[in-house]
């Protein structure tokens, strides 16, 4: 059963400015406290949803979302191929609890470098979220506005872009030329309203 | 359980553009969350790539151990009292077994992901001789268009190679008779490819 969280802003006393500094009862400052209650879900019930929904993934039913490319994966094996191209369809998904459109990206430069080629050059790409099918749109750190931002609105034909209730499923690209690699690092799964994209609030 | 309220008590400043929406309504979220990769030898990878035999056609190697193959074998001369250089020009030699004949295949497929795959051959190299694998059970050559029929999760194939040297040069006046050629093992999940 649903427990459905609260979020309470008791922001009340901002706005007494000029309107209070005529007649009896003027003041110069109030600082008034008020309590802002904000409670923290589970990634499946949070505003920005995160769900596993394959063996390389865990932790959204009790906490947050981590993606297992190791023996922490439900598997018999214990890591992907060395030398080898891998995609994982579906690996999670992302569920827009909020009630208004969201462009979805994944930065994942950190991991990125972690994952060294063996060539030194830290610029190839080893590892990308896309969605649906392999080969399909990446969810890499791109420019949001530029690309999502169609006309002067948020571009809903996009695949990065998900309505209230709606699941974007991401995939998983990564490729290894023979590193050895045994790595755990965090990405950034971003979801971004039409306000926010057209004032440039992106997390860089 | 009781439904709480969502209230917002936003008075008269607050009220932007994300609010106009009505309650609920977020600008932006980032989360950060973690991901863990490590790369395994082929023996404990999702996809399990196995030498087969004692006689050294293939062998696991490097750091990280991938399956590699040596025709012929460095032992071939333990075999059969025969000890042969290469295989010939201009035909097509099929690899089943490894030299010693210690058990059935060449190597092994295994699947240790979570859903069936196919499995075949394919080939970066455009000259030199062309290698393809085979199913060792039934002698089904395994391509993209023809690949193996699915191996459900926990499932083996054996394989052995396939090599044609239809057009290719001995490099006897090269002084150099061997090529290093590139195998590739996909294995894709039904449906996606």
């Amino acid at each position: 059963m649903t427990n459905r969280r609260k979020f309470i802003a008791g922001l009340g006393a901002l706005a007494t400015g000029s309107a209070a500094a005529m007649g009896t009862g003027a003041f110069n400052s109030v600082s008034a406290n008020r309590g802002v209650s904000v409670e923290v879900a589970d990634d499946a019930n949070a505003f920005l949803g995160l769900n596993a929904t394959s063996e390389y993934a865990s932790g959204s039913g009790s906490g947050q979302l981590n993606i297992n490319l190791d023996s922490a994966a439900t598997t018999n094996g214990t890591g992907i191929n060395a030398d080898a191209t891998t995609n994982i369809l579906n690996v999670f998904e992302v569920v827009n609890n909020g009630n208004q459109d969201v462009g979805i990206s994944i930065d994942e430069e950190s991991l990125n470098t972690a994952l060294d080629n063996g060539t030194g050059d830290s610029s190839t790409e080893q590892l990308h979220f896309f969605v649906g099918e392999p080969g399909g749109v990446t969810l890499c750190e791109y420019d949001p506005s530029a690309e999502l931002i169609v006309g002067g609105s948020l571009d809903t034909s996009d695949s990065r872009v998900i309505g209230p209730g709606e699941v974007l499923t991401v995939g998983l690209y990564v490729t290894n030329a023979g590193s050895s690699w045994d790595v755990d690092q965090d990405i950034t799964v971003n979801a971004y309203s039409e306000t926010a994209l057209i004032n440039n609030d992106i997390n860089t | 359980m009781k439904r709480r309220k969502l209230i917002a008590g936003l008075g008269t400043v607050a009220i932007g553009s994300g609010a106009a929406t009505g309650t609920g309504a977020f600008n932006t979220v980032s989360a950060d969350r973690s991901v863990s990769i490590s790369v395994s030898d082929d023996e404990n990878a999702f996809l399990k790539i196995e030498q087969r035999g004692g006689g050294r056609r293939s062998y696991a190697d490097g750091r990280i151990e991938t399956v590699a193959f040596d025709i012929p074998s460095p032992s071939e001369s333990e075999y059969g009292g025969t000890d042969p250089e290469g295989v010939g020009a201009n035909s097509v030699y099929r690899f089943g077994n490894d030299a010693a004949h210690d058990e059935p295949g060449l190597f092994s497929v295994k699947n240790q992901g979570t859903q069936s795959v196919e499995v075949y051959g394919t080939q970066p190299e455009e000259s030199g001789p062309a290698v393809a694998i085979f199913n060792a059970e039934t002698g089904d050559l395994l391509t993209e268009r023809s690949p193996s029929t699915p191996l459900t999760v926990g499932e083996s194939l054996l394989c052995g190679l396939e090599i044609d040297t239809r057009g290719v040069s001995t490099r006897e006046d090269e002084g150099e008779n061997e090529y290093n050629q590139t195998l590739i093992i996909n294995a894709v999940a039904n449906g996606s490819n």
